[in-house]
């Protein structure tokens, strides 16, 4: 994991440097960017497996496929950082640069990386959780087929426990797993933001209450917020001062410096492409040549699993929100309830979702509708706390002096809520909501339809299943290796998922924010 | 009838406690942490006059902005009490109202609803009155035509002109001003420290008492009629000064500078 995060550092340097410091590559790269983080990588998994798993040997295909799905996670996050980093370098620095004739390599050692690192370090928390929902699912989702399960990993062992009905090593696996989450974020990520805050350039607005708690829960919010804006707000056509290199001194490393972000941008354009190809060679290879009436029928069925799966999610979406936002918001208004009860919801919310499956699965399963509402549960603890989080951070990032002007006019109750403290929270609420619901599309693969198979457990026999589902649909092309199926299923619900994103999302972020926003 | 007097002796006993509007009675405030403790606020004593305009000058750091929460009830002291007609404070008080240094608007609410939103717990007021009074403070400012234009699309200047008719709207006795000019450009606060004076202080004016803390000497003199000048951390009251200088104040006189002067002194 600790590797993914070093392979996402690494490629958000190279990518996001190169996007902001070229306005061909930045054009090329923020839409394809934006398109990659939000299409829900879990799906993808199934593939990445096979394709892995079919070209290296045994343990090692599968953990690789293991880092590679870790690192699309948290790579475009970090990447979209760089980017905003580096194109936000007051312009002095680079004229700096430029008098002092630096060499590219000496400006990327000297300027660039050390004007990421604050940003990068913020961003690494938010993708260190992300990445290890991702491990803890998609762990729990190899044991769905014995081909390429991966034989050790903390997922590994809570589904293992759970279908065994080992309660007691089920609970211990997920406080080792709690307490690993609550220590990395303590030791290592806390210290290396904190390091990294010395290389903040210039005056960066600051969020307004920066105490310890606020910055330790914004980062719930930072990563939907930075998505966003990149795509909207582009920061202006304000072209920085390009290099511009002596025509005496024109060294090698200079010659390099003007090619090497479109030898860059060659490469990713390269990757994408080839990473398509491979997807579409293999559907075609598994359908023979391809039969349109299997695909227009496979089609029907997917469109219509993509249907379902959407009502499901947002019901629940409306559920969470309406349980989230009440509580975030009392949270936010009592001091003293919110730091005596923040130990407590850290670590509840250090559990990733998918690993209360296996119980709740057990459980329920055999009732009417128990997959029905499994796969409802799972998906409200998934979103719960992007939700909640997002509504705290946002009511407490509201200037004091509201509070105050509104404890001395005597407004209070509901006429506080509606007027003062449900408008505050929305913008992060907001936030909150696309990153929940992002969320919700992976959480889809395992909570729609789960099987284990180990050994001594008789049978490919779900333990929970939906009716029908897109996430059931992947499921199941997986476990068949119907490559048309998986991916039909995949082509669609990133479609969809993007074509929301733009539709709708965008629009009603933009909006909240505009009006809804402190900007002092 | 034995009764009867000694509760007449009561009220006469009340009376001539809330002789002051507001009484500050050797507030201190310390903050406690790790076991060290931090004074900010060391002893203050000091009252309010019906129809005065009192500023309180201090050094950055000095606590002056904790001290008009205290006077607010929006803190508690650590030591000592405020009385507002001889009542103890405890908790914001119904008589006090405040304009803040960044306004503390509602960004999602036009001017109107900004003002009204203050007067939405005055139950005895039906929405008619309500709105006559959001009306007229708006007048009042000089902020007519923008009555539905949000606070983001308004300047500085404008947007204090709202925090100010905010205040008005809402016709506390004491009337508390933290900073109000010093997030504005100079030029515009030059502007409505011209006009805030006769706003605030007229003969029908429901506003008793003015009570503004800043650090800026030059603007403190302009304005009121008495100053507190207050020592650095942990704060005591250094002088408490009137100021007796015709209005319109010419800040180009000899005595407006004796003043400064005076004061510069006493900070450094």
């Amino acid at each position: 994991m600790a590797f993914a995060l070093l392979l996402s550092i690494l490629f958000s340097w190279a990518v996001g440097i190169a996007a902001a410091r070229n306005r061909k590559a930045e054009r090329i790269i923020l839409p394809v960017l934006d398109v990659l983080q939000s299409i829900p990588i879990l799906g993808f998994f199934p593939v990445v497996l096979l394709i892995f798993v079919s070209y290296l040997p045994g343990q090692l295909g599968i953990n690789l496929a293991v880092v590679f799905l870790i690192f699309t996670s948290m790579a475009w996050n970090i990447a979209f950082a760089v980017y905003e980093s580096v194109k936000s370098i007051p312009a002095d620095y680079i004229d700096l640069a430029n008098l002092e004739r630096l060499s590219f390599w000496k400006r990327l050692k000297e300027l660039y990386i050390p004007s990421t690192w604050a940003r990068v370090a913020y961003n690494s928390i938010t993708s260190w959780s992300v990445g290890l929902f991702y491990l803890v699912t998609s762990e729990i989702f190899s044991l769905g087929s014995s081909f390429y399960s991966v034989s050790h990993g903390i997922g590994v062992d809570i589904a293992k426990y759970a279908s065994q009905g080992d309660w007691s090593d089920y609970a211990a696996a997920i406080a080792v797993l709690v307490l690993a989450v609550l220590l990395t974020r303590l030791f290592f990520l806390a210290q290396f933001s904190t390091w990294a805050e010395r290389f903040k350039l210039g005056e960066e607005a600051r969020p307004p209450k920066r105490d310890a708690i606020y910055r330790l829960y914004s980062w719930f919010g930072t990563t939907a917020r930075a998505r966003l804006f990149s795509s909207i707000s582009r920061l202006g056509p304000k072209s920085l001062p390009r290099l511009k290199i002596g025509v005496a001194r024109q060294t090698l490393s200079d010659k390099v410096a003007k090619y090497l972000p479109k030898v860059l941008q060659a490469v990713f354009i390269a990757f994408i492409i080839l990473l398509l190809y491979v997807i579409a060679l293999a559907v075609a290879g598994s359908a023979g040549a391809l039969d349109i009436r299997r695909v227009v029928s496979d089609e029907g069925y997917v469109v219509e699993s993509l249907f379902v799966s959407f009502i499901r999610i947002w019901s629940v979406y409306i559920l969470t929100a309406a349980v989230a936002v009440p509580l975030g918001i009392s949270l936010a208004k009592r001091k003293r309830l919110f730091s005596s009860s923040m130990p407590l919801l850290q670590i509840l919310s250090a559990i990733p979702a998918t690993a209360l499956l296996p119980p709740i699965a057990l459980s329920l399963g055999k009732l009417p509708f128990g997959g029905e509402l499994t796969a409802a549960i799972v998906i409200f603890f998934g979103m719960f706390w992007y939700i909640l989080f997002n509504v705290v951070a946002g009511v407490r990032a509201m200037p004091s002096d509201v509070e105050e002007m509104a404890r001395l006019a005597g407004i209070k109750g509901k006429e506080a809520w509606k007027n003062i403290y449900i408008p505050a929270s929305l913008p992060s609420f907001i936030t909150g909501s696309i990153t929940a619901i992002g969320g919700a599309w992976n959480t889809l693969i395992v909570a729609e339809y789960f099987t284990v198979s180990l050994t001594g457990f008789s049978s490919s026999q779900p333990i929970t299943q939906v009716s029908i589902g897109i996430g059931k649909a992947i499921d199941i092309a997986a476990a068949n290796g119907d490559l048309l199926l998986m991916g039909l299923s995949l082509l669609s619900m990133s479609a969809l998922v993007i074509t929301f994103n733009i539709l709708v999302w965008r629009r009603l972020y933009a909006r909240t924010t505009k009006r809804y926003a402190y900007v002092r | 009838m034995l009764q009867a007097v000694a509760e007449g002796e009561h009220a006469l006993q009340a009376r001539s406690k809330a002789e002051h509007l507001l009484e500050v009675d050797h507030v201190g405030l310390s903050y406690s942490t790790e076991g060290r403790t931090l004074e900010v606020i060391q002893d203050i004593s000091f009252n309010a006059n019906y129809n005065e305009f009192m500023g309180i000058l201090a050094p950055s750091g000095a606590g002056k902005s904790s001290l008009l929460r205290i006077i607010a009830g929006l803190q508690p002291p650590t030591k000592g009490e405020v009385r507002i007609k001889g009542k103890p404070v405890n908790g914001p008080a119904p008589e006090v109202f405040m304009i803040f240094q960044n306004f503390a608007l509602l960004p999602w609410k036009n001017v109107e609803e900004n003002i009204e939103i203050a007067l939405l717990p005055c139950k005895q007021l039906t929405a008619e009155e309500r709105k006559e009074k959001v009306r007229k403070a708006i007048e009042d400012v000089n902020l007519r035509g923008f009555e539905k234009a949000y606070p983001g699309e308004l300047s500085g200047g404008m947007k204090q002109r709202v925090g100010i008719a905010r205040a008005l709207a809402l016709e506390p006795e004491i009337l508390l001003m933290d900073e109000p000019f010093s997030s504005l450009d100079e030029l515009t606060a030059e502007h409505l420290r011209s006009e805030i004076y006769s706003l605030l202080i007229s003969p029908t004016s429901p506003i008793h008492s003015v009570i503004m803390v800043s650090h800026n000497v030059e603007e403190v003199v302009e304005l009121v009629d008495r100053i507190l000048i207050l020592s650095n951390r942990p704060s005591r009251l250094l002088e408490d000064m009137k100021v007796d200088l015709p209005r319109p104040r010419n800040k180009k006189s000899e005595q407006f500078y004796s003043y400064v002067d005076h004061i510069y002194s006493l900070l450094t």
